[in-house]
């Protein structure tokens, strides 16, 4: 079945871009451009999945993934942005986003990271990956308040970097010697960690890495 | 209450002895719900009691000032008018701040009405009270000349003179103020603008422009839409990745030079940043050739690179999906340059390894790090 994908981008010309793309391969249910009406849309529609901007007018992505989800709605989001501003991405995954991908990738492989949000995967674009892994950077161990959400264990680190490199699951389940389910299962761990942990360093790296 | 009131109002009459202990009590008895009387709550706070004290001093000064010139304040005249400053200047120190505030608004209201106000009757009122303050105060400066006591009486004139003045001037005064900084305001944010439209012109239009002119040639499209947002995004997110003298820099610029070079796209993923040492150049060349080589010979449409960078250490992978090579066959002119890259970093101290099969693509993996 093919999954019903709702999407929220500010620009006509990507909106109708991505269901070029998308056409063959889901269902397009239904397009907004800015928040308000998102939220009431897709609270009305039920999409199985929702490719949103992180840059929108009246409060962002992260305003229409917190409102849906404080409503119940049930759509996965997949954060879709041409931003590099890092603090943006991981405030939108730290609102419940299961994923993000650059507006630079090919219909493909849009197509499959929508199939996989669909289906309760994460998709870690290797950007992401990148963010994640600066995110959680250099810290001692027994320095934070819960070391079991606050730091990324050595094989989380080390799928994290295969995806950074440009791996698939599939390649990072090869080169690691495990099944893919083992690499989705530390992916989504990854992704839990990134929306629970509390270590304050999540906030205050954004400012540290501008000062870079 | 009432009997309390009556029987100060009483003592008032003997010798003006309720006078004072209403005085007293007021200064120093807390009021319903508070802690503190107001003299307590000025000598409790250091700054409070130092800024009560100068003032007072100032004030003591003044009216001591005004008494020795004479002029209707006898020292008879002083004792009455020093306590009642003194009283006032404790009492306002003493206020607290939202007290302090309905005070002062209540003292002022009127005044700032009139002076703001730009109808006919305020503009009267305040034409009027200055015209006749100046004309008082030039009349007390004339007289001053035969006066009996000049001194006094050319202050006066001086401070009369200089009110109605402002009276009469500080409403236009102010205007004209406002008026500048709005003006001041408007033309930056014009001038703002115009820095926009200049960059947009120079860089958006005319890479616009270009893309029409190749609108046969997609190869050449993408390359200007790349270079076009590569330049608009360094822009718009700021300085960061303008300082050349940062590793993560020198690996984001290969990406802008390849990019521009090749019709590649380059996609770089940085994490960290360091200083640039000897070593981090090396690597860094080193990649940059590894990227050349990728966007020349793989066909593959995408070159990822990974950094991981910190002083003393870093990780740099750049990765194709192209047709790759077999490693063990000499004399092709890629692998040539696959070994340039294993001794340039193997001179740095570093170690580099090139993975590749045919038709799955290529991955240079460059590793330093500082014994330490």
């Amino acid at each position: 079945m093919r999954p019903r994908v709702f999407l929220v981008d500010d620009h006509e010309l990507i909106r109708s871009g991505i269901r070029a793309e998308l056409a063959d391969r889901v269902e397009v249910v239904g397009e907004a451009d800015e928040v308000d009406a998102a939220i009431a849309m897709i609270l009305e529609r039920r999409p199985d999945v929702v490719l949103v901007d992180v840059h929108l007018p009246g409060g962002g992505g992260r305003a229409v993934v917190e409102a849906v989800r404080a409503a119940g709605g049930s759509a996965a989001f997949l954060a879709l942005s041409v931003s590099d501003a890092p603090e943006d991405v991981i405030a939108l995954i730290r609102a419940g986003a299961r994923g993000y991908v650059t507006k630079s990738i090919a219909g493909a492989d849009l197509a499959t990271a929508v199939e996989a949000v669909a289906e309760g995967e994460v998709v870690f674009s290797p950007r992401l990956a990148g963010f994640v892994l600066d995110a959680f950077r250099d810290l001692p161990a027994g320095t934070t308040p819960d070391p079991e959400l606050d730091q990324l264990t050595p094989r989380e680190r080390q799928v994290l970097r295969l995806i950074a490199r440009g791996f698939t699951y599939r390649d990072v389940g090869i080169e690691l010697g495990v099944a893919v389910k083992t690499v989705e299962s530390h992916v989504s761990a990854v992704l839990r960690k990134l929306q629970l942990s509390s270590r304050h360093e999540l906030t205050h790296w954004a400012h540290e890495r501008r000062l870079l | 209450m009432w009997v309390v009131r009556v029987a100060v109002l009483a003592a008032v009459l003997v010798h003006g002895v309720g006078l004072v202990a209403y005085v007293v009590a007021w200064v120093a008895v807390p009021r319903r719900g508070e802690d503190d009387g107001l003299a307590v709550r000025v000598w409790r706070d250091r700054r409070e009691r130092h800024a009560t004290v100068a003032t007072t001093a100032v004030a003591t000064v003044l009216v001591l000032v005004l008494a020795a010139l004479g002029h209707g304040l006898g020292v008879a005249a002083v004792w009455p008018l020093l306590p009642t400053v003194i009283g006032a200047i404790v009492v306002w120190r003493g206020a607290s701040t939202e007290e302090r505030r309905a005070l002062s608004a209540s003292l002022t209201a009127p005044v700032v009405r009139v002076g703001r106000s730009s109808g006919w009757r305020a503009t009267a009122v305040r034409v009027g009270l200055g015209v006749a303050a100046v004309v008082a105060g030039l009349n007390l400066l004339v007289a001053s000349r035969t006066a009996a006591s000049p001194v006094t009486d050319l202050l006066g004139g001086l401070v009369v003179t200089g009110a109605g003045l402002l009276v009469l001037f500080t409403p236009w005064w102010s205007e004209t103020v406002r008026e500048l900084a709005e003006e001041r305001l408007a033309r930056s944010r014009a001038q703002a603008r115009a820095d926009v439209a200049d960059h947009l012109h120079d860089s958006v239009l005319q890479m616009l422009a270009l893309i029409q002119k190749a609108a046969d040639d997609p190869v050449e499209v993408t390359r200007l839409a790349r270079k076009t947002e590569r330049d608009l995004r360094s822009w718009l997110f700021g300085d960061e990745r303008a300082a050349r003298d940062s590793v993560a820099a020198r690996v984001r610029a290969i990406e802008s030079d390849v990019e521009a070079d090749y019709a590649v796209r380059v996609e770089t993923v940085l994490v960290g940043d360091a200083p640039v040492t000897e070593a981090h150049e090396a690597l860094v060349l080193a990649a940059r050739e590894a990227v050349v080589n990728a966007a020349k010979w793989s066909g593959a449409p995408v070159v990822s690179v990974f950094a991981e960078i910190a002083p003393g250490e870093m990780s740099l992978y750049v990765r194709d999906r192209g047709r790759g090579f077999d490693p063990d066959a000499v004399g092709d002119d890629h692998h040539g340059v696959a070994h340039s890259i294993v001794e340039r970093v193997a001179r740095a101290g570093g170690v580099a390894r090139v993975t590749s099969r045919p038709g799955e693509g290529t991955e240079v993996e460059l590793q330093w790090r500082t014994v330490p």
